[in-house]
């Protein structure tokens, strides 16, 4: 057993940094990111392409693009450091303690596999006799997700369900490792509106039923309001601002995520709101406010100071000059 | 004088058959009698889940797919039985803007030669230095950066890649530009934009739209009719204030809830395995649902100001979820 961790957080970032070296030039898509998720909470982290949401899932399950390297910083789970666990400690890290969904339903399947091959595996790759029988597990965990007849289901290869089925079947796969953080990588983006809701709400509900963890990214705040309490906004491979779900929604503080919900409330008879300008290249490191070249509150101190890091409490967090209570 | 409409979809059909195992021939309709018009200048918004017949419906406009039954009229001439020579006039008319905008160029040319090709093929009435010039104007109403012009495609972004894919949609000069989920795979920081841009065109070309989307915030935007589509049939047609603010369909009250992300008002249950093939299609998902619903269900006036609804009861009076 290890020691739990002062915060008695499960797994804690800390100023992560990454880099991927690519035939033309190092690219910087993480430069900081700081990230806590305590046991059983569900956490959501938005941002556009390129702010480095999918790199901060990877960097959390040592996945690493090649050529790529976490370069700075410490990630720990429940006090262990991650970047220090030898192939063994890993192998049983992945999986047992931490799963992940991944964004394409169908290509996350193996295609010459039947589903209940796919979650019998993981279960066994991943439990031990303890805790019941593998197709026992398969079939109640389908009945969970609400598939009228898992049998059926068990018998099927992957392209023979829909979206929205093959999802279920991956949050199935997910939830039979018996993880205690789920990570889930736009698990809806592909899906209608209506299948979206739906998996996202059970997506929520059986995780918690299993008192696991969510960490959920999207760049659709919307999903992410609906399955997480607590939601960090990323931008340029950092998070700029983190608090929960009712005070991002209700008093966003960060210029940027003020934008972002602005973004998405489209009012009848208004122009149609979106952020001038680009999401910055990765190719540079940003020591001063990445987002001031698009900022409507941009100040001359931004130009000059690096960014000061506001935390009135361990679960708020802002990186902005503009600091708290200025809206 | 009223405007002649651009377009007129009259009782569209199409029906595909699917082959599965030995001698089993399954008959998909994924388009049933499906009608509306759609005026010079103006939008008409598609919404509907995927499966709902939106893209094959877009497939009959464009010519792409020939419809079983029924018929597309552009500017009052009938597509259907066109030779592929007497249909070249034709094709300029109508054009297509695509969902993935990364998947819709070819990565080895520059922008410039995609954005060309339209205008090359299907105006040989224009010389070329015309058709360079119209180049420069359309790129430029999309407001795309000149520097951008002769890159590749990767080197620009998904946002970009959408303004290029609109502007050479625009070059031929088309009377009605389809648009299948122009902002869905785009980040919500710049959906906004586009549909800002699709409004600034509409108004500066003159040309009609036909945007599908299951995206209905951003139909709602940018569209004043809307045709609300389930499993091949229209459910709901009317004004977007009609739609939006009344929606009469259980299914159209559906759709709205969902697209606010936030209430539960209005839930549908899931989708089967097997789809009803007659009676109401929604049955089995419509918490409303009882036995009457299972005769057939015509798309009839509902109240006033041309709206039309498929469901008895919303045509009886206003039906609300549970």
């Amino acid at each position: 057993m290890t020691a739990a961790p002062a915060n008695g957080a499960l797994l804690t970032l800390s100023e992560i940094e990454v880099t991927i070296h690519t035939a033309t030039g190092p690219v910087h898509p993480l430069q900081g990111v700081d990230l806590e998720v305590y046991p059983g909470e569900t956490v959501g982290l938005v941002g556009e392409s390129g702010s480095g949401k999918t790199m901060t899932l990877r960097s959390i399950l040592r996945l690493m693009p090649p050529g790529g390297a976490v370069t700075g910083g410490a990630i720990e789970w429940e006090g262990r450091p991650v970047l220090d666990m030898d192939p063994d400690e890993l192998q049983s890290y992945r999986g047992a303690d931490v799963a992940m969904i991944y964004q394409n339903p169908v290509s996350a399947l193996d295609p010459m596999l039947k589903v209940k091959r796919q979650i019998v595996d993981a279960f066994e790759a991943n439990r031990n006799e303890a805790d019941g029988d593998p197709e026992e597990f398969a079939r109640s965990t389908l009945r969970d997700l609400e598939f009228g007849d898992p049998e059926a289901v068990l018998r099927r290869y992957p392209h023979q369900l829909s979206g929205g089925m093959a999802q279920r079947v991956n949050i199935a796969l997910a939830l039979a490792c018996g993880p205690a953080l789920i990570l889930a990588d736009e698990p809806t983006t592909g899906l209608d509106m209506t299948t979206q809701i739906r998996v996202l709400d059970l997506l929520e509900r059986q995780v918690s039923a299993r008192n696991a963890a969510l960490l959920f990214i999207s760049h659709d705040l919307r999903a992410v309001a609906r399955v997480s309490r607590r939601i960090g906004i990323m931008y340029a491979g950092r998070v700029v601002e983190f608090g929960t779900r009712e005070r991002i929604l209700n008093e966003p503080s960060h210029p940027y995520t003020r934008a972002l919900l602005e973004c998405v409330d489209l009012r009848t008879g208004e122009r149609p709101r979106s952020i001038p300008g680009l999401v910055p290249k990765m190719t540079e490191v940003y020591e001063l406010c990445a987002f001031r070249d698009r900022c409507v509150s941009r100040m001359e101190v931004c130009d000059r100071e690096p960014l000061p890091r506001c935390e009135p409490d361990e679960r708020n967090m802002l990186l902005c000059h503009l600091g708290y209570g200025n809206g | 004088m009223a405007d002649s409409p651009i377009l007129e979809v009259r009782n569209l059909a199409k029906t595909y058959r699917v082959r599965h195992s030995i001698g089993r021939v399954e008959t998909v309709r994924a388009v049933q009698e499906v009608s509306f018009v759609i005026e010079r200048g103006r939008t008409l918004g598609i919404v509907g889940e995927s499966g709902s017949g939106k893209s094959t419906v877009a497939r009959c406009l464009l010519g792409l797919t020939p419809p079983t039954a029924g018929q597309v009229l552009l500017n009052g001439v009938q597509l259907g039985g066109l030779k592929a020579r007497q249909m070249r006039p034709h094709r300029r008319l109508v054009q297509m803007v695509f969902q993935m905008p990364q998947a819709s160029f070819d990565p080895t040319r520059t922008v410039r030669s995609s954005v060309a090709q339209p205008l090359r093929r299907l105006r040989p009435d224009m010389r070329r230095p015309q058709q360079d010039e119209r180049l420069r104007y359309v790129l430029a109403a999309v407001s795309l950066g000149e520097e951008l012009w002769d890159r590749k495609p990767a080197a620009l972004s998904g946002g970009q890649l959408q303004r290029a894919a609109i502007a050479r949609a625009l070059a031929p000069d088309p009377e009605l530009v389809v648009l299948d989920e122009p902002t869905a795979s785009l980040d919500l920081s710049v959906r906004g934009e586009i549909l800002t841009l699709l409004q600034q065109l509409q108004e500066e070309f003159r040309v009609a739209f036909v945007f599908i989307s299951h995206d209905l915030e951003a139909v709602r935007v940018c569209a004043q009719e809307i045709v609300v589509m389930y499993l091949g049939q229209v459910v709901e047609r009317g004004t977007v204030e009609q739609v939006f603010e009344s929606p009469a369909h259980p299914y159209t009250q559906a759709l709205i809830a969902a697209s606010k992300f936030t209430a539960d008002s209005f839930s549908l249950g899931p989708r089967g395995e097997t789809d009803p093939a007659a009676g109401c299609r929604l049955m089995p998902r419509c918490p409303l649902a009882e036995s009457a619903c299972s005769a057939e269900q015509d798309l009839v006036p509902s109240g006033v100001g041309g709206r039309m609804v498929r469901c008895w009861k919303a045509v009886r009076g206003p039906v609300r979820g549970p």
